[in-house]
């Protein structure tokens, strides 16, 4: 019998035969099988040898598989950034559908003696049933209840930070939700900075003021904090009497101002996420619920529905609902349920009115003149946005859209043009477009931008271009010019020879001359210049569009690294945007460069033992701390490439530069992984500077049960 | 090495208590041998709803994503579509737990969808055949960097190359997932194949490569 080893065996004698060998060397024989095999193998050397070239041969394999392959092949192209949002975007579907599903699948089952049409169309029925209520009644929204507080009281923070001296004034409609009682309307006016207050009811005993509160006309908002509900109680319960106002204060008012206390809320700022962000920490555990609602307006909003575990105390509230307008997140009422002797009582606050003042009104003696600011204030219409000069941060929001817009268009990459501030309080976005066409594509982005002026040329308005008639410098040219690369990079392919022409052209021949795989075979010298042209060419432009998107990256983090507190989410959002995909394009370009040139340049540098450096760049990419400042980390990104832009200037095109080849070959290897690790370092930085104000599209769960990133 | 038992007990005491213990899953990951992971993966999702299962998606996500795109890149030689491949599989994974769905092992059961996806993906792109003669081969420049004697190694790399070429579709594909660490009755889940015909690919798979090698 012969086989592949070539060996014939006399007859009578057994063998492993060959189909068993594999099997055997990876466990996968019978028992019985493979202690036969085991026995004969401690007699026969001849089966021992076939079993050992079986073992090399699978060793082969493994080490190319290994530490070829696997070694050899680069990171996801993605970096599998996108993952996390669309497992989220997955299980806000799957919130979507629970609720239909909860309801369709108990209706159906039950109905196994129906003929399987009829149970078709029941079924069928149903769901369509389920969902119109589901989709009017439980739509899921698309906030958390965290966002919900958070998006609110930065809304609310945001309009009193754009008023100098701000004044909330906050007319309200108080009723019990049990009694049909005639309602109580109930003003307040909220001196924010001073803490002076001003309150007035009215009910069916008519228009009056109630007395101030004893112990926060010290003029220090800290102070006015502390005493605030101890004084409102004061207030409350005192029943004398002063001038001619009446001065008792309606029976329902008291108790919801009991309610306020005992719950730590906020007397005076009804209705405010500060008050209710109180409460819910003060009683450690309430769930948290958020539901799509309509207005009678017609308008979407969200109540934000918490429900708090029994056993409740005397005027604790056991759920309220805050309902909050989507449009500007303002909070517009609010039920709450409290526990009043044995029974749960509840009382519904709607607002009728809310203004910050401008500073001007703000500026008058609040309190001195009550029935004349009152009107004044009164008039005001309702959720209008005070009329004042841009504010810093309305300016730094136009700015930041306007880099976003320019982003969009490409136009952050080294076109010559830049977004600026001007002292009387506007953004002007100037500079030189390079076609008519280009100069109508930009404008168009960029007028619809509030508080932004457009003022770009077009290279054909100028003429011509360089003999600027008093011979100075246009505004735009003054501005920072986008890098240079070398100007002896721009002319590419080496006219003289570059340093790496010997070694480019042993490499090709070597790779010419032997078949390595590739149907190629060239040995033309003339197809070996070629190769090495298009490599240096390669070589050099990556290096240029790294360099680029390095300097745009730079660009924004002089621009915005110390004004990132000042951003309001949504800058934020596009300045991560915008970090987050010039990192990616810098990565794609210096990933592409490293693929292209380490086979060449390790063959002249001093050999770092690529095995090891893997391994370590995988140590240090674990490393990572991810709270270093996004801003330094784009800055060390920026020497780093300006650096690997020099040494391949110099190495494949020719540019002047002092160093040796072969070191040059080095650092520009080591530049390249630098700006690798870097540029991951940089996105952690990036992650964590800004995960603090995730988007709105996150789901419920992952907002409330921590965050994963 | 194989990881055995993710077991998915979803009709557990807990889960007749009631409407409120609806997510129960209990998932363990014991690895029977330590060479690839540095510790069991323990998926412990009881009574803790999606953020819990969402969070050990995430880490089975983390944990296998390399080797289920590794084998992805060289079934269909395009690591953007492997990347886009390899994400939805775990996607799936998640419906699938989600759903209470019976997975016996998680390894075979995450290379067998991504394998599918794979097939399904080079249909509706009509792959060239050309991928049959690639596989591997693209990278050779690369490892001509990376190891130490690239000389030396050029040379036994190319034999392994050409060896590799000698390969039927199937051959290379059991045997990356024998390297990968399948077993056979493994493998023959993820491919669909039976396990005689797994046993003898690896066999003729070998038996080419020790020749083209000798």
């Amino acid at each position: 019998m012969s086989n592949f080893f070539g060996t014939n065996w006399p007859p009578g004698t057994w063998h492993v035969p060959e189909d068993d060998l594999l099997p055997f060397v990876d466990g996968e024989l019978p028992v019985k099988e493979a202690a036969k095999v085991r026995n004969h193998l401690e007699a026969c050397w001849s089966c021992r040898q076939r079993i050992e070239k079986v073992q090399k041969t699978i060793s082969a394999f493994v080490e190319y598989y290994n530490s070829g392959y696997v070694v050899g092949l680069d990171p996801a192209p993605g970096e599998w950034r996108t993952f996390d949002s669309k497992l989220k975007s997955v299980i806000a579907e799957a919130d979507r559908e629970s609720v239909l599903r909860g309801w369709l699948l108990p209706r159906i089952a039950p109905l196994p003696s129906l003929h399987t049409m009829a149970r078709l169309a029941a079924g069928l029925s149903v769901a369509a049933l389920v969902m119109v209520v589901t989709f009017v009644l439980y739509r899921t929204p698309r906030v958390s209840a965290s966002q919900l507080i958070e998006k609110a009281s930065e809304e609310r923070t945001l309009r009193l930070s754009v008023v100098a001296h701000p004044v909330v004034y906050q007319k309200l409609r108080v009723q019990a939700g049990s009694q049909p009682a005639a309602p109580v309307t109930w003003e307040i006016w909220n001196d924010e900075e001073s803490g002076n207050a001003k309150q007035r009811v009215e009910d069916s005993a008519g228009l009056r003021f109630i007395p101030p509160e004893r112990h926060s006309a010290t003029g220090h908002a800290s102070q006015a904090r502390e005493s605030r509900a101890l004084g409102a109680v004061g207030a409350l319960h005192s029943q004398s009497s002063l001038g001619s106002v009446d001065r008792s204060v309606p029976p329902i008012l008291r108790e919801l101002q009991q309610v306020f206390q005992a719950n730590h809320m906020d007397w005076r700022r009804p209705l405010a996420l500060a008050s209710y962000t109180s409460w819910t920490r003060s009683i450690g555990h309430v769930s948290e619920e958020v539901r799509e609602t309509q207005l009678p307006s017609g308008e979407q909003a969200y109540v934000l529905i918490a429900t708090a575990a029994a056993p409740f105390e005397l005027h604790a509230l056991a759920k309220t609902e805050l309902t909050i307008r989507s449009r500007d997140w303002h909070p517009l009422q609010q039920r709450l349920e409290f526990r009043e002797g044995n029974s749960i009582e509840s009382l519904d606050l709607a607002e009728l009115a809310f203004n910050v003042t401008s500073p001007a009104i703000a500026t008058l003696p609040l309190l001195a003149d009550k029935r004349l600011l009152a009107p004044l204030l009164e008039g005001l219409p309702v959720l209008e946005s005070p009329p004042a000069a841009p504010t810093e941060i309305e300016l730094l929001e136009a700015e930041t859209q306007a880099d976003y817009a320019l982003h969009r268009l490409g136009a952050c990459t080294g076109e010559p043009i830049e977004v600026r501030r001007e002292p009387a309080g506007q953004v002007i976005v100037q500079g030189l477009a390079e076609t008519p066409e280009r100069r109508a594509q930009l404008e168009e982005i960029l007028r619809p931008i509030p508080l932004v002026a457009v003022n770009i040329q077009s290279s054909e308005d100028v003429s011509p271009p360089n003999a600027a008639p008093d011979g100075s410098l246009s505004e735009a040219e003054q501005a920072e010019e986008p890098p240079q690369p070398g100007v002896e990079a721009i002319q590419r392919i080496p006219a003289s020879k570059s340093p790496m022409e010997d070694q480019l052209r042993k490499y090709f021949t070597r790779l010419s001359a032997g078949d390595l795989g590739h149907a190629r075979v060239e040995s033309e010298p003339a197809a070996v210049d070629e190769e090495i042209t298009a490599l240096s060419n390669e070589a050099v432009s990556l290096s240029e569009a790294a360099l680029m998107e390095a300097w745009a990256l730079r660009r924004l983090a002089e621009a915005y690294s110390l004004k990132v507190d000042q951003l309001s989410p949504r800058g934020r959002r596009l300045l991560e945007i915008m970090l987050t995909e010039h990192l990616a394009a810098l990565k794609l370009h210096t990933d592409r460069s490293r693929v292209l040139l380490r086979p060449v340049l390790s063959s002249l540098g001093s050999a770092t033992p690529p095995l090891a450096e893997r391994a370590e760049d995988k140590a240090a990419r674990s490393l990572i701390v991810s709270d270093s400042s996004w801003s330094d980390a784009v800055l060390r990104l920026w020497t780093t490439a300006q650096q690997m832009e020099r040494l391949t200037a110099y190495l494949f095109a020719g540019a002047s530069c002092p160093e040796a080849k072969e070191s040059a070959a080095q650092n520009l290897l080591d530049a390249l992984n630098t700006i690798d690790m870097e540029s991951r370092e940089t996105q952690a930085g990036v992650a964590a500077g800004f995960s603090g104000h995730s988007d709105l599209t996150g789901n419920r769960e992952s907002a409330a049960g921590g965050v994963r990133r | 090495m194989a990881y055995k038992g993710v077991d998915i007990l979803g009709e557990s005491p807990a889960a007749a208590r009631g409407p409120a213990s609806n997510n129960i899953l209990r998932l363990q990951i014991e690895p029977r041998t330590d060479a690839e992971f540095d510790s069991a993966v323990k998926v412990d999702c009881l009574g803790q709803g999606a953020a819990t299962l969402e969070r050990e998606v995430t880490e089975l996500f983390k944990r296998l994503r390399d080797s289920v795109y590794r084998y992805l890149v060289a079934v269909i030689q395009d690591p953007s579509v492997a990347e886009e491949i390899t994400q939805e599989t775990f996607l799936r994974l998640y419906c699938c737990l989600r759903d209470r769905k019976a997975i016996n092992s998680v390894r075979p059961w995450v290379f067998r969808v991504a394998h599918n996806l794979a097939l399904n993906e080079k249909a509706r792109r009509r792959f060239v055949s050309s991928e049959e003669s690639a596989t591997l081969v693209g990278l050779r420049l690369r490892l001509e960097a990376k190891l130490p004697d690239p000389e030396q190694t050029v040379l036994q790399q190319e034999r392994m190359d050409l060896a590799i070429q000698q390969l039927s579709r199937l051959q290379r594909e059991c045997l990356i997932l024998r390297v990968e660490g399948f077993r056979y009755r493994e493998i023959a889940e993820i491919l669909g194949l039976s396990l005689p015909n797994v046993a003898q690919s690896l066999r003729r798979g070998i038996k080419k490569l020790m020749r083209e090698l000798s």
